[in-house]
């Protein structure tokens, strides 16, 4: 079998390419005078770290990122809650339409969104707030959010909320005894899949935060483009270690039956 | 019930829609332009640098999508095969799926520009003198640079998505095939791609619709010479020259309509798949 052996020796190679990026932005967060064309680094330093963390922007930065995070995590929980149940649960004149609407986020593209959105927002006041940022960020979300819920319901059914309000339950007691708890697991995974969203976005945060709200990504791009590696690999590995952390939770909670 | 999707839908797309559609056609009250007409338009449409970007656009679009699902596919059916290795492999897949886009098209600059990391190994094993021997990859006009970021992240994702089809198969079916003589080849194409079809449909849309209207990656690795749509949309929507913002309107337009399309198309694949 040539084919498979080309392919396994292909695939190793994919998988140790797949190893260096964390290691490479390492050396390169404690690198100094790392030049070409010297394979590692001359010398050792801490000063970029210090450096970062000496001024208070960093922390800022993180703190932003993880308020736009949850703030747009719980939005997309929210409305993908809703929509997915209406999408499951109901009959009406115009589902398809809602359907296509679901998936427009993922295909169109972030800048038309969002340099037409921009209009809006300025004009409502809301450009530039964190509350701004976290609606555009929780909108491309929301297909991952419902197609997940979707599947929950579809595989639930409405037979237990059904039965419940038979036995003379109120509508507030079936949705929190019966519907939420069924839900949580996949609640969570909506929640966390709509935060490793957030955390990646750029060029929305950049139009629609008006400069104002500055993210880890915001930070970043720039560092890259005028050069400032050092700088750019450690806040780099900030996001990464975000999303490790968030990807972990992501795991255990939708590992189980999602 | 649908009222909250409803509202963030119509507040971030369907406001921003019609003032896109009205700006296109050069009606800014703002800027006293109050004249309807399809000007803008007739220049974006005669004009070479939009038809240089769509055929980019799209090239950037095709390209890595073709060659991630390829490979993706292809890795997942080779770990089929040997499902021994399946848990250590899936650890080190996840790498790429949790580094941001943004980092990884920075990671892909460290490594492959003219003095990178690569550049300075082979320096080291005396296969190129200087760094201008080493071929330009970042910032290029063909966006090898770009395609490296999509392929490094996208080939784990549509692994695990095809994974994820693969362990739904019966087994038994594959090892009938054997049994009644088919070579590993016939099995592969005659059996188990009929029956994963669906999904590498569904990857090759996500995937595709992910390259097509990307922005942060070609921003940082592409050519400056070379926009992609989105690009070209943002630098002229955003520039202090405000009789560019027409024109910038008309692609926004444009591009949305190819998108609306493409949506239709996948929705209709997600109901097949169900």
């Amino acid at each position: 079998m040539k084919i498979r052996k080309i392919l396994f020796v292909l695939l190793i190679f994919f998988l140790v390419i797949c190893c260096l990026p964390p290691l490479v932005l390492v050396v390169s967060s404690v690198s100094a005078n790392w030049i070409y064309p010297s394979i590692l680094p001359n010398d050792m330093t801490f000063s970029n770290i210090k450096y970062v963390f000496s001024n208070g922007e960093v922390f800022e930065a993180i703190y932003t990122t993880f308020l736009i995070c949850v703030l747009s995590s719980l939005f997309c929980v929210f409305i993908s809650f809703l929509t997915a149940r209406v999408i499951v649960f109901y009959d009406f004149v115009g589902k398809k339409l809602i359907k296509v609407l679901v998936l427009l986020p993922l295909v169109v593209p972030s800048v038309t969104v969002v340099s037409t959105a921009h209009i809006f927002m300025i004009r409502t006041g809301i450009e530039g707030t964190i509350f701004g940022v976290s609606l555009i960020h929780c909108f491309f979300a929301i297909p991952y959010g419902v197609k997940i819920l979707e599947n929950h319901f579809l595989s639930v059914g409405d037979k237990y909320e059904v039965m419940s309000s038979n036995l003379g339950a109120s509508e507030v007691y079936t949705l929190f005894k019966v519907t939420l708890p069924l839900a949580l697991s996949p609640l969570c995974f909506v929640f966390f899949i709509s935060a490793t969203v957030s955390i990646s976005q750029y060029i929305t945060t950049l139009i629609i935060g008006g400069g104002s709200i500055k993210t880890l990504s915001t930070l970043l791009v720039p560092y890259v483009q005028y050069g400032e590696y050092e700088i750019a690999s450690i806040y780099s590995l900030i996001l990464i270690l975000m999303s490790v952390v968030l990807y972990k939770i992501l795991d255990r909670k939708g590992g189980r039956d999602v | 019930m649908l009222t909250p999707f409803l509202a963030l839908v119509s507040f971030v797309v369907l406001f921003g829609v019609i003032e896109m559609v009205k700006e296109s056609f050069g009606y800014i009250p703002f800027y006293d332009l109050n004249e309807v007409t399809l000007k803008y338009y007739k220049d974006v449409l005669l004009s070479e640098k939009f038809y240089t970007s769509l055929f980019y656009t799209f090239y950037l679009g095709i390209v890595p999508t073709i060659l991630s699902v390829f490979f993706g596919v292809m890795f997942a059916i080779l770990i089929y095969f040997n499902d021994k290795r399946y848990n250590s492999i899936n650890k080190v897949l996840q790498i790429p799926i949790v580094i941001p886009y943004i980092v990884m098209s920075f990671f892909v600059i460290i490594m492959f520009s003219q003095t990178g990391i690569v550049s300075s190994v082979l320096t080291c094993c005396g296969l190129i003198d200087n760094p201008n021997d080493f071929p330009l990859l970042i910032f290029d006009e063909k966006g090898v640079g770009i395609l490296i970021v999509y392929f490094l992240k996208q080939v784990p994702f549509v692994f695990f998505v095809v994974s994820l089809a693969l362990r739904k198969i019966n087994r038994n079916i594959v090892l009938v095939s054997r049994n009644l003589g088919a070579s590993t080849m016939y099995t592969v194409f005659k059996i188990i791609l009929p029956l994963i079809k669906n999904s590498i449909i569904v990857c090759i849309m996500l995937v595709f619709s992910f390259n097509f209207c990307s922005f942060e990656v070609p921003l940082m690795l592409g050519n400056p010479k070379y926009d992609t749509l989105p690009i070209l949309s943002y630098n002229m929507v955003m520039d202090t020259n405000f009789s560019l913002r027409p024109s910038g309107m008309v692609i926004n337009t444009l591009l949305f309509i190819i998108s609306v399309v493409i949506t239709v198309f996948v929705a209709r694949r997600f109901e097949n798949e169900n």
